[in-house]
């Protein structure tokens, strides 16, 4: 389902995560492949444990870090297009 | 016989195993009982993990090693060895000590890692890397400069917070020309297998009995044509990670058992704690050469 500020995002139950200094790596086991998630993205990941609509999380995000409104939105986007295209996530609406 | 120690277990054994220590602990019972008897050639409900393996519901085991014998190893820590006709006991011990440990460390949920290791520091550090990288031979040199060694071949590890290592035995298998360039004679040293010029060698110094805390992992790779050689530590936690697996010996056996979890646990534990270091060297590089670098690296 393609993306869109309405998008509600929730992330897949991932049992096997741990953090390493300031990284937080997610271990796909079925797929057999890591994924490490730097600060922010870690931040972002938290938030997904419940439902969220992408244009909430943006705005929690321009709340939370300073950057351009436009920057932002498009860093979430592209992450979260990421973790769909790694089945990490349900997309719906 | 007497009983010996293992990886902190209390092993009862039909097979001598001389290069073990003796228990020296309470009068718990057995942990690993080894014994000789009859195994069938398949397991029930085994699924084929390897062309040596099959591993059934109960994470029981069945190694078949051809010439060498079939090894029937539980849950419960018995194991029982039906050897071939002309299998040498070297032989026996061998896979005994090395895919059989290797396979009771999953089924307990401990981390193996295909190390060998010596203590520098009051630590082990361990040397990590693919059969015929010179991890022995590394070790050996460190011997006989009074390190103590805590392993070869199979470094265990426990899973807990911090990982500490449950040392194995001072046995090393070294090739004739490792041994020759140490200046140490192969008479009266033990084949590693019937026709094959490696040898066992029990480091004269004493082993290790007690756990000890990791110091430092060193992945053994090969420099490449045009690659520099040097040692280098891996910063980026993936890359940390994806050597820490492929370190792992017999992965694909944790992973059969359920016990991939506890593995990721324990090398993202040993990422976040324990610095990781590449040691790039020629293939011709002599086996000396990088004692002095790595014992300075591991004191930082």
């Amino acid at each position: 389902m393609p993306l869109s500020p309405n998008s509600e995002i929730v992330r897949r139950s991932h049992p096997f995560e741990a953090a390493i200094g300031d990284t937080q790596v997610l271990l796909d086991v079925e797929q057999g492949f890591y994924f490490g998630l730097n600060a922010v993205a870690s931040r972002i990941w938290q938030r997904l444990e419940h439902p969220v609509r992408v244009r909430d999380l943006c705005l929690l995000l321009k709340a939370e870090y300073d950057g351009e409104e436009a920057r932002i939105d498009a860093e979430v986007f592209a992450f979260l297009a990421q973790l769909e295209a790694q089945n990490l996530i349900d997309v719906s609406g | 016989m007497t009983d010996r120690l293992l990886c902190g277990w209390r092993v009862r054994s039909a097979v001598a195993l001389p290069e073990l220590l003796e228990w020296q602990g309470d009068d718990r019972p057995p942990d690993l009982t080894v014994r000789l008897g009859a195994v069938d050639d398949s397991l029930p409900g085994g699924r084929t993990i390897s062309p040596w393996l099959q591993i059934d519901g109960t994470g029981t085991g069945l190694l078949e090693v051809p010439m060498v014998g079939r090894f029937l190893v539980q849950r419960s820590g018995d194991i029982t060895i039906a050897p071939q006709p002309e299998a040498r006991e070297a032989e026996i011990r061998l896979f005994l000590l090395g895919s059989v440990l290797g396979l009771v460390c999953h089924q307990r949920g401990l981390l193996p890692l295909h190390a060998s290791s010596v203590v520098i520091e009051d630590g082990a550090v361990a040397f990590c890397g693919h059969s015929g990288m010179g991890k022995s031979t590394l070790a050996l040199r460190f011997a006989q400069r009074g390190h103590a060694v805590v392993s070869d071949d199979v470094c265990v590890l426990d899973t807990g917070s911090p990982a500490p290592v449950r040392p194995s035995f001072p046995r090393l298998k070294l090739w004739r020309d490792a041994l020759e360039d140490a200046a140490l004679p192969t008479e009266g040293l033990e084949r590693n297998r019937r026709g094959q010029d490696k040898f066992h060698f029990i480091e004269p110094q004493a082993g290790v009995r007690g756990p000890i805390p990791l110091r430092a992992l060193f992945m053994l790779r090969r420099a490449k044509h045009g690659e520099q050689e040097g040692i280098e530590r891996l910063s980026a936690p993936l890359d940390i990670l994806a050597a820490l697996e492929t370190g792992t010996f017999r992965m694909q056996i944790g992973r059969a058992l359920g016990a991939e979890k506890a593995l990721f646990q324990a090398h993202a534990l040993i990422a976040g704690t324990v610095p990781v270091y590449t040691l790039r060297r020629l293939p011709d590089a002599p086996p000396g050469r990088w004692l002095d670098a790595i014992a300075a690296t591991v004191r930082g």
